[in-house]
């Protein structure tokens, strides 16, 4: 049952990333953007040349390659009025403005051309509004105080009207004449963000490993495998290939150069064994990330994965996540968690950065087939990284130190702390496509009650000491396309032993493991 | 026959000073371009002239050079059709339509500097303007079939741009960003590695890097132990191993 839900996940979503790619890919037919800006510019100039029939030809053009920008839409109005179609040219300034993308003209300037074009239209009352508000605070607009003057003389207000013409006519005397040039607005643009990215992306990938000890045991202890009886036994010498499956979606409506992101994540994976399926695992994780500040590779990174920001260098930046995710361990139900977690990354030169984050995870087990109830509890974790880079920021050694309390049941309520490094080493100018990442780290869990001390409850609390290491090879035969070669060592070494009257020297809770894999990527 | 002869070696006299003017030809004076907008400081520099500050509505003629020079400065460009560039004088009665007709918009922000058209126009190539993207950003319209061409330049790589609507972001800490909205952009990068830019994708060289789009290593090839597993004996007793 559990198994069909991630499956349709996992189908759901390699057919949404499909769709979303065909989808993004296809272009409308008979819009471009391209064609648009070119034919606006054509347009202005036109207009500016006072051809106004091509420029209205021109503007039209623009709007039929690119029917959301209100601004040729807009020009199109302008050069209506001068045409003489002034109800056509309200239309049109009125859909320009209130387009999705609305007209980018200085506001004054707009709620002017409006007055102008109501009342030539014959509409003197909503030409008053317009220029009344276009006015507002800056009575210096010659020819808008001269049409406000009409406007009010034709409502009957004919003392206010002669007034602000002959004021008009006072700041502009060429307004005398009673004709009233249609100029050309002044460019009045922000600047579009170069750096935004498609508003989905997303990554596939598939793995293949050998897993000297999947079940994280001693190599000489053996345990019953879970299941019906008669059960079979299993030790830390028992390894095992297994394939993994791996999506990510990443969707970021909200994007800004100087202000806050808004982006969503879904992860899903599930791995396969080829022998050793009570521990085939599959996830799925739903994020949003709410980031600020850009970064030199264009992402953030905090424990709930990473998010799209504008590519940049910022002096600090702030990342707030929020998520859910769900395990399953041998088709049933695992773990569920909800999740927070707020980074701050601080970047006081370009070649170093600090980040602080705080993670918290409330973790809800299950109590069927490998679950544990008693492991239900909350994470809280506190973590510092300092980076520093080298030439590039994806060339980096980073130093990481964490620590964190777990509230659990009373045989896994621990406290732990851990120290490590991370080094990224791109191989350019040498290979320029090849990468080495290395990683190791020491953790040490001391737990925080004497049942933790699973097999003589006389004894002393549990303490792990746990050292990882990991060596990846990364080639990308393409922009879209990455392999790695990894490999990982574990070594655990625990203060719990096995009950003296089994065994006074086994060791109950150490193992190692060794894991090789080979997977691609493919970026989407 | 004697006279056939003639005409042919007057014929092949005016050829040769026809092509051998050519490089010399009106062309470089002609205006290939005009400005939009501009902001800040955006200097002309005209050769034997003395830098003067860009305004809107000047025209930009073929061969002179364009630098913005502060992080505020911002240039907008109309490109002309100037059609096919043809040898001898008949590039003296090139008309140019008015108003003419447009072959591409270009902005350009930051710091930054423009080759209008080349020195050296070709039959082939037509005219070709160069941006070269210090530290800012740049965006282009143009139009597909266009006589006008453009390429680009930045710290990491060369751009090339059989599209019609690019995105490019210059930065010395991040390195180059190039996205493509219409048609195709190849980034030839300059520590090596080219690549083909479609429609609705984008690539980062980073400094001194080669094409690519940075991504975390939160990926399937993470090798982290699972979330339990067996690692806590909730499965059952261990048992002696067998001797």
């Amino acid at each position: 049952m559990v198994s069909s839900i991630l499956c349709r996940i996992l189908t759901g979503g390699l057919l949404a990333a499909a769709l979303t790619l065909s989808s993004l890919a296809a272009e409308e037919p008979g819009h471009s953007l391209a064609m648009a800006e070119i034919a606006f510019a054509e347009g202005v100039q036109a207009f500016e040349d006072g051809a106004d029939p091509v420029a209205a030809e021109r503007f039209r053009e623009s709007l039929q390659n690119d029917p959301r920008n209100g601004t040729p839409r807009y020009w199109l109005g302008l050069t209506l009025l001068r045409l003489g179609k002034a109800r056509e040219a309200v239309q049109e300034i009125q859909a320009g403005l209130a387009a999705p993308r609305p007209a980018q003209v200085e506001p004054r300037r707009a709620l002017a051309d409006l007055g102008a074009a109501q009342l030539a239209a014959g509409d003197a009352r909503a030409a008053a509004e317009s220029l009344a508000k276009a006015l507002a605070g800056k009575n210096d607009d010659a020819p808008s105080l001269y049409r406000y003057g009409e406007a009010l003389r034709q409502l009957g207000r004919r003392e206010e009207g002669d007034a602000a013409i002959a004021r008009a006519v006072g700041i502009d005397p060429a307004l005398a004449s009673g004709r009233i040039p249609i100029a050309a607005p002044e460019p009045w643009s922000e600047l579009p963000p170069i750096d935004r990215r498609p508003l989905w992306d997303g990554r596939l990938g598939i793995a293949f490993a050998d897993d000297s000890n999947p079940n994280l045991l001693p190599e000489d202890l053996l345990l019953p495998i879970p299941g019906p009886p008669p059960q079979k036994l299993v030790s830390g010498a028992k390894s095992d290939s297994v394939a993994g499956l791996d999506l990510r979606l990443g969707f970021q409506p909200i994007y800004q150069r100087d202000g806050w992101n808004v982006g969503a994540s879904l992860d899903a994976g599930r791995s396969f064994h080829r022998e050793i399926k009570y521990l085939d695992l599959g996830q799925a994780q739903a994020s949003v990330h709410l980031a600020y500040g850009a970064d030199p590779l264009g992402f953030l990174s905090g424990p709930l994965g990473s998010t799209q920001v504008p590519f940049g260098n910022s002096r600090y930046s702030v990342l707030l996540q929020g998520g859910a995710s769900y395990y399953q361990l041998d088709g049933t139900t695992f773990l569920r968690t909800w999740d927070g977690a707020a980074s701050l990354t601080l970047r006081p030169t370009s070649g170093t950065s600090t980040q602080l984050g705080l993670a918290f995870s409330d973790r809800a087990f299950s109590d069927r087939g490998l679950g544990n109830a008693r492991r239900s509890g909350q994470d809280l974790i506190l973590r510092l990284d300092e980076s520093f880079y080298f030439t590039r920021h994806d060339r980096f050694l980073r130093l990481v130190a964490l620590a964190g309390d777990r509230n659990a049941g009373r045989a896994f309520s621990a406290s732990f702390v851990e120290g490590g490094a991370d080094l990224a080493l791109p191989l350019a100018p040498w290979w320029p496509r090849w990468s080495l990442q290395a990683a190791g780290s020491l953790r040490k869990d001391d737990f925080n009650h004497q049942e933790s001390n699973l097999f003589n409850p006389s004894g002393p609390q549990r303490k792990d000491t746990t050292t990882r290491t990991t060596v990846a090879l990364i080639w990308e035969s393409s922009v879209q396309l990455r392999w790695t070669l990894r490999g990982a060592y574990v070594d655990r070494n625990s203060n719990v032993k096995l009950a003296s009257s089994l065994s006074p020297a086994l060791s109950a809770l150490d193992y190692t493991r060794t894991l090789v894999s080979l997977g691609v990527s493919w970026f989407f | 026959m004697r006279a056939m002869n003639s005409h042919r070696i007057l014929v092949g006299w005016l050829l040769f000073f026809g092509i051998g003017a050519w490089p010399s030809s009106p062309v470089a004076a002609e205006e290939i371009g005009n400005v939009y907008e501009v902001r800040s400081e955006v200097l002309a520099l005209a050769e034997g002239k003395s830098p003067r500050q860009l305004k809107k509505h000047d025209p930009l003629e073929n061969g002179l050079r364009v630098r913005l020079t502060r992080r505020e400065s911002y240039l907008q460009v109309f490109l002309y059709d100037i059609g096919l560039l043809r040898p001898n004088t008949e590039i003296q009665d090139l008309p140019i339509k008015k108003p003419p007709k447009i072959d591409g918009v270009i902005h350009l922000a930051g710091q930054g500097r423009l080759e209008m058209g080349n020195p050296n126009p070709s039959l082939v190539s037509g005219i070709i303007t160069t941006v070269i993207v210090e530290w800012g950003d740049f965006w282009a319209s143009l139009r597909p079939g266009r006589s006008h061409d453009i390429q680009g330049k930045t710290r990491e790589g060369s751009l090339e741009f059989k599209g019609t609507a690019v995105r490019v972001l210059a930065d010395p800490v991040v390195g180059t960003f190039v996205a493509v909205d219409e048609g195709v952009a190849i980034v030839h990068a300059f520590a090596g590695g080219d690549v083909e830019v479609t429609s609705g994708h984008w690539v980062l060289i980073p400094p001194g890097g080669v094409p690519t789009r940075p991504a975390t290593l939160d990926s399937v090839d993470i090798l982290e132990d699972p979330p339990l597993l067996l690692r806590d004996f909730t499965t059952g007793q261990p048992e002696r191993p067998p001797q």
